[in-house]
């Protein structure tokens, strides 16, 4: 018997209702009730339920779809009750479950915080993990089209300024669950970074991060030179001078990161700041083209000279290792997450040897340690603000802010956890850096700080890789900072 | 000629059933063509033509973040006459000029060697070496340069590392301005060639046998045989794979963001990184806009030569 012939027409009819069928049963799908009950076994037997099943008649109809044309009439019942027993175990009647995105540091899914704020709370998060810079212009541009693709953000401390005025208001919030707000507890110089312009908006952001840069030096070092650990720059640079000339190329005396932009210039800023002037002004007029801002320039090619090879193009991360591998005796711009790794033995060769001090600082200048805080808030575009608030309220209770430091060693933000006898036994280094966090000042507080950050910290990894002379590079970043923020309208 | 006119009498009858069949086709049977297009055509104006669009827009206006929009303020051609006066961007063209030509050039040289010496192997060895070869070229430029700056890491890298076994001393590789660029484009190259190689390899394996011959009973010598007849009829495979890796090598950026964010100053930074930093550093969509429509127009106008090059040969 010969096969049946189809024809071109025909197999396009039969295609296309093929398809418009599947499509057609696809949208009436999605248009249903998204809501999926996960069925992972059938117990047959008599359950009392009818009082159960009335109070869950919505999830009993998704139910009727899958079930009635495959079982018997007379089991239909008590698999539906399986399943409502199901439903009523996983979603308490009064307290749906509600799911929230959030990216920028949320917390570590390992440790199971996520799973413990679902179980209390019934709020799922999920966590979209990036990297540094795409969290920062993904957020600005979903913060300021008021987009509803995160209902909570977590911020880095200069980004405050660009995205206040994009979130929604904390008090309301935490006033709808008679919660406090400020919370009395947590350090108020760090709550006050969620408010800018200062007492314009309030504080709209919830600290969870209490990250400080702070001066790092090896203490064994130290001893075997007689000296006292450095209080100025002019110390640090006479005992690197010994160091590298004594021990290199087996310890080197000052380590300082030289890529361009915010690594640079995060490892400059403390220098600058230490000879008593920061990268601008309160009107923001550039400063490093200043008498302060030249001597700053000068120790940074001082320093770098007496580095291990290679600081020339180091990030964060190389920074550290440079630290904990036992290669560079000091650093100004180590931070929290670096200080673990120097006191775990598995990684590192320094556990015990490493303190920690405020920021160096010439005779005259005050010692400025940098906060790199991290602070929970909620876009404004976000559909879900109660929520999102009840998570934050949850996330940065003490309990899991001290989780936190045990599995990423990000400090505290709160005065019960400083001093707690725990965790100051666990991590040593905690006193250094909250004797650190007591000098810490924010940033430049401008929304125009990544242009500042950009350029300057351009000039400053090319004066470390000696592309530009001290002198040119100070004129120049200068000139280029004016230009910049003139084009943004920050002089008128 | 009976026969004759009974075929003409076939062929007018199918001609007649054919223009009968148009006749009874329905309409949408007959544009059936448009609709299975449309949804190309519509995900392209989406996806490309719209920001294409709004990206000339930005590019005579200063762009302002406010809640909820963009605020675009036209402001004529300030951002394009600002380009000639920006030493960042002069000095980014320079360096992306310089690295399409070097990157470019050592490309085709040395896949079209492998390509060359590939098709002289066995067929078994062929496929070893291909499978091997294609490795860097489906592995993500980003992780390769993750890879890379961790092997040229001045302390801890395993290049230093083998160099100090034969008694070479430390190299500072990406930490010095006059050899960042230049270790930029040895992985570039290492990575880029395999891409050449494959089209190269595909070109000369169709090439026709009888030019070979023919040289081959003129008693011709095997790199003569390669200069005067494997290099002018490889020409077609030239010009396309330099048109695609002029394109692609002309817009780097992710390599030098992962290893170098441009340094150490801006000595490895190229236009489309300085794009981006003025987009999402400085967040002056304006200006990158026109930059980029800039950098868009001198890609249109080298493709459009290459393609003329192209369909000529």
């Amino acid at each position: 018997m010969l096969p049946r012939s189809v024809t071109r027409r025909q197999l396009l009819r039969v295609g296309g209702g093929v398809a418009l069928g599947v499509g057609g049963a696809a949208i009436l799908a999605a248009c249903g009730e998204t809501q999926v009950v996960e069925v992972e076994r059938i117990v047959e037997k008599e359950v009392p339920v009818e009082k159960i099943v009335r109070q869950e008649v919505p999830v009993e109809t998704v139910v009727e779809k899958t079930v009635v044309k495959e079982v018997p009439v007379d089991r239909v019942v008590t698999q539906e009750v399986e399943r409502v027993v199901t439903v009523v175990i996983e979603q308490p009647i009064g307290k749906p479950r509600v799911r929230l995105r959030g990216t920028g540091p949320l917390g570590t899914p390992e440790t199971g915080i996520f799973d413990k704020l679902l179980s209390e709370t019934q709020i799922e998060l999920d966590h979209v993990e990036q990297p540094y810079a795409a969290t920062y212009q993904s957020l600005l541009i979903n913060l300021s089209q008021g987009g509803s693709a995160y209902d909570i953000a977590s911020m880095d401390d200069p980004w405050m300024p660009q995205f206040t005025e994009f979130l929604a208001d904390i008090t309301p919030l935490y006033q709808g669950f008679g919660w406090v707000w400020p919370d009395p507890d947590m350090i108020p110089a760090i709550v006050d970074l969620g408010d800018w312009p200062p007492g314009k908006y309030g504080p709209r952001a919830v600290p969870n991060i209490g990250n400080i840069q702070s001066f790092a030096y090896r203490s064994d070092v130290m001893e075997d030179l007689g000296v006292e650990p450095p209080k100025t720059w002019d110390d640090v640079a006479e005992y690197s001078t010994k160091i590298t000339g004594d021990m290199a190329p087996d310890l080197y005396g000052y380590t300082i990161r030289g890529q361009p932009g915010n690594p640079a210039m995060t490892s400059f800023l403390p220098i600058m700041r230490g000879f008593g002037r920061d990268v601008i002004d309160g009107d923001l007029n550039p400063q490093v083209n200043t008498e302060e801002g030249l001597a700053a320039l000068d120790m940074v090619v001082t320093l770098k000279n007496l580095a291990p090879p290679g600081v020339e193009n180091i990030g964060h991360h190389e920074l550290g290792k440079l630290m904990y591998t036992g290669l560079a005796a000091m650093s100004g711009d180590v931070w929290p997450d670096q200080l673990l790794k120097m006191y775990t033995p598995d990684l590192s060769s320094v556990v015990g040897k490493i303190e920690v001090l405020p920021e160096p600082a010439q005779p005259g200048a005050d010692h400025a340690n940098m906060t790199g805080v991290w602070l929970f808030g909620v876009p404004q575009g976000s559909e879900n603000h109660e929520a999102a608030a009840e998570a934050i309220h949850w996330l940065t209770q003490a309990e899991n802010q001290k989780e936190n430091m045990y599995a990423n060693n990000w400090p505290p933000v709160r005065f019960s956890l400083m001093d707690d006898p725990g965790l100051l036994a666990d991590f040593p280094f905690l006193a250094g850096i909250k004797n650190a966090a007591s000098v810490a000042v924010p940033r430049p507080r401008t929304e125009h700080y990544s242009i500042v950050e950009e350029i300057v910290g351009r000039h400053v990894s090319a004066v470390i890789a000696e592309q530009e002379s001290v002198g040119d590079a100070a004129r120049l970043a200068d000139e280029e900072v004016r230009v910049a923020l003139e084009e943004k309208g920050a002089y008128s | 000629m009976a026969g004759g006119t009974a075929v003409l009498n076939v062929l007018r009858r199918r001609r007649g059933d054919d223009l009968q069949a148009i006749a009874k086709t329905p309409w949408w049977e007959a544009h059936l063509k448009y609709f299975f297009i449309a949804p190309s055509l519509a995900l392209l104006a989406v996806m490309a033509v719209f920001p294409a669009i709004m990206s000339w827009r930005m590019a005579f206006a200063r762009v302002t973040f406010k809640l909820g929009e963009l605020e675009i303020e036209p402001i004529g051609f300030a951002n394009f006459t600002k380009v000639f006066s920006d030493n960042l961007i002069i000095g980014s063209t320079i360096r992306t000029g310089v690295w399409v030509l070097v990157v470019v050039s050592a490309e085709i040289v040395v896949g079209l060697i492998i390509a060359f010496l590939m098709s002289k192997l066995h067929s078994r060895a062929r496929m070893v070496f291909t499978a091997a070869l294609i490795i860097p070229l489906v592995l993500p430029p980003v992780s390769v340069g993750a890879g890379w700056l961790v092997m040229m890491d001045v302390n801890f890298g395993v290049l230093n590392y083998l160099l100090s076994l034969v008694g070479i001393e430390q190299q500072l590789w990406l930490a010095d301005d006059r050899t960042a660029l230049p270790s930029i484009m040895l992985i570039d190259i290492w990575q880029s060639s395999m891409f050449v190689f494959i089209l190269m390899y595909a070109g000369i394996l169709s090439l026709p046998q009888d030019p070979y011959e023919a040289a081959a009973i003129d008693g011709a010598s095997p790199w003569q045989i390669f200069r005067d007849v494997t290099i002018p009829l490889l020409r077609p495979t030239f010009v396309v794979v330099l048109l695609l890796r002029t394109l692609d090598a002309a817009r780097i950026a992710d390599r030098m963001l992962v290893m170098t964010r441009g340094g150490p100053g801006s000595s490895t930074e190229t236009v489309t990184l300085s794009i981006y930093k003025y987009a999402f550093t400085h967040f002056n969509f304006g200006y990158a806009s026109a930059l980029s429509v800039m950098f868009q127009v001198v890609l249109i106008i080298l493709a459009t030569f290459y393609i003329r090059r192209i369909l000529q040969s």
